[in-house]
């Protein structure tokens, strides 16, 4: 993924949010909109430093 | 004993004097129902006051000690519970429209553990609707106030448990912690409140917020009580696929063991550089890590990786697993949820699933690198927020993603102590975090002890006036 993602334009996110079948006011569509970039910035930073190899935690079981 | 000061007794305290028959259970139980009413008003901790229920229990309680049917330190101890954990046969709403009158037909097994130990139930406990984010404003139950300062936010999810246990309105309360629910309201309120390990404590018949994060823990006054309700609650749960099965270990009889030699690691980038903190938490944290050195441990400044670095898959898994709990209900009601949370559900409903994978194995990175740093310690030492409460009205937050020094341990799982470290020039309590390696709450509670028996805070309780609004007054 780039690093330089651009945001995510809200048509986009529209089509997103039709796709889950949710129905939201205006207002509420508008404030998801500004909360989506945060989770798309974190989405893309998460994945620096992860190797081929590197299974998910679900793998993985605390020491007993 | 004047009423009120039975009230402010600690569990450690009530325990001795119950099981030497120098405090009735039924007096103490009927003590504390007079505060809650005279009190409650001003704090709205409680959802449900169960009166009744509590002074049977009372009664029973009081015949069984009495024909030397003595169950333990928690037998006659009043707690309150967050009002997502259910109770048989007593509304569970989750602080939403949406339960509001869902009765579940099973104890959770902390509940089922609480009363085997004795424990009476005192009622249901305010919280941020599903333990999301709050305050909420657009509820039929009335956010919770901090008893310091009723102007001002007891923190969340569990906000009735941090105000009611401050507010001496109960002396234990269970909270639940997917990225600061127990802490925060600990550090606002001034308590010592513990999200255990993962999997430490069972979640059946708790409502899930992220199955990934979730975990339950006790909220008290003392580190002692911290232990104690964390002996009761503790152990395997086979009805909990997350539930660890390990068995819990005494918490309590290494407490007064101190600290001598044992390795701290101070972690202050967190609150210096990753997400400054105000001054007064700065001061507080120096001055705690002088109390550590003071009493014989090594503290030595150390690093983690950046705080983003745990934070991104926190919100990433917290958002998607919320949605997955909600999806049904939010979309055949969602109009019932309120505005804070709606938000929240409705953007994990965007969060795809190789976002979701590659923030669980982010995770599983994140938890090694954690592990190699803490091998070299016996705990850390952090702050817990970085700043005192703040107002209530101005507490409403709408972002959904950033930094938050407590979200670090719901993604790695370790055991973390939220303890008051002194309190800010306005009167508010300010917090730390202890930080031990998997299944050693032991070592945690040990190091909380030491701390709170050389530091004065303990002393301080919030005065609540029925005519005025809170100041802090000591005792």
């Amino acid at each position: 993924m780039s690093e330089d993602k651009p945001k995510t334009p809200p048509e986009e996110i529209a089509i997103l949010v039709k796709r889950t079948g949710l129905n939201l006011t205006e207002e509420q569509f508008q404030a998801l909109c500004e909360s989506f970039d945060g989770f798309e910035q974190a989405a893309q930073r998460l994945r620096k430093g992860i190797e081929r190899n590197d299974e998910p935690a679900f793998a993985f079981r605390l020491p007993k | 004993m004047a009423t009120d000061d039975r009230c402010l007794l600690t569990i450690a305290e009530a325990g001795r004097l119950i099981k030497s028959k120098a405090l009735s259970p039924i007096e103490l139980i009927e003590a504390i129902l007079a505060r809650i009413e005279a009190l409650d008003p001003l704090i709205n901790s409680f959802v449900a006051v169960l009166s009744d229920q509590a002074l049977a229990a009372a009664r029973v309680a009081e015949k069984e000690i009495a024909a030397g049917r003595y169950l333990g330190p928690l037998h006659g101890i009043p707690y309150g519970l967050k009002d997502i954990i259910d109770t048989k046969d007593i509304a569970t709403t989750s602080c939403s429209r949406l339960h509001a009158g869902r009765i579940p037909t099973d104890d959770a097994t902390c509940v089922a553990r609480l009363k085997e130990s004795g424990a009476i139930l005192l009622g249901k406990l305010s919280c941020q609707e599903f333990a999301s984010n709050g305050p909420c404003f657009d509820l039929p139950w009335p956010p919770a106030r901090n008893p310091w300062n009723t102007n001002h936010s007891p923190g969340g999810s569990s906000s009735g448990s941090g105000a009611a246990v401050a507010a001496g309105l109960a002396m234990a309360a269970l909270g639940t912690d997917t990225g600061g629910s127990i802490r925060n309201p600990s550090s606002f309120c001034g308590l010592a409140g513990i999200k255990p390990t993962y999997g430490r404590v069972s979640r059946k018949g708790v409502i899930a917020n992220s199955w990934t994060l979730d975990h339950v823990g006790p909220m008290t006054w003392t580190v002692e009580d911290c232990a104690l309700m964390l002996q009761a609650i503790a152990g395997y749960d086979p009805d909990d696929p997350g539930s660890a099965d390990k068995p819990a270990p005494d918490f309590t009889s290494g407490l007064e063991g101190g600290i001598k030699g044992l390795k701290v690691g101070l972690v202050r980038h967190f609150y210096e550089e990753d997400l400054p903190a105000n001054d007064e938490v700065i001061g507080a944290m120096s001055a705690a890590a002088q109390v550590f050195s003071d009493l014989g441990a090594r503290v030595e400044e150390m690093r983690l990786p950046p705080m983003v670095d745990y934070l991104d898959p926190r919100h990433i898994i917290g958002a998607a697993e919320m949605y997955a709990v909600h999806e049904q209900e939010f979309r055949e009601h969602g109009a019932n949820y309120g505005e804070m949370i709606r938000l929240r559900i409705a953007s994990g409903a965007l969060i795809s699933a190789a976002d979701y994978i590659q923030a669980q194995r982010k995770r599983l990175i994140m938890i090694k690198k954690t592990e190699k740093v803490l091998a070299n310690f016996d705990v850390l030492l952090t702050a817990n927020h970085y700043g005192p409460a703040g107002p209530l009205a101005g507490a409403l937050k709408k972002a959904q993603t950033g930094l938050s020094i407590t979200g670090v341990f719901n993604v790695t799982g370790h055991p973390a102590l939220a303890l008051c470290n002194g309190f800010s020039k306005s009167g508010l309590p300010l917090s730390m975090q202890i930080v031990g390696r998997y299944f050693d709450e032991p070592t945690v509670f040990r190091v909380g002890q030491a701390y709170e028996r050389a530091t004065p805070w303990r002393g301080q309780r919030p005065t609540l006036d029925r005519n005025s609004t809170i100041t802090r007054a000591a005792n």
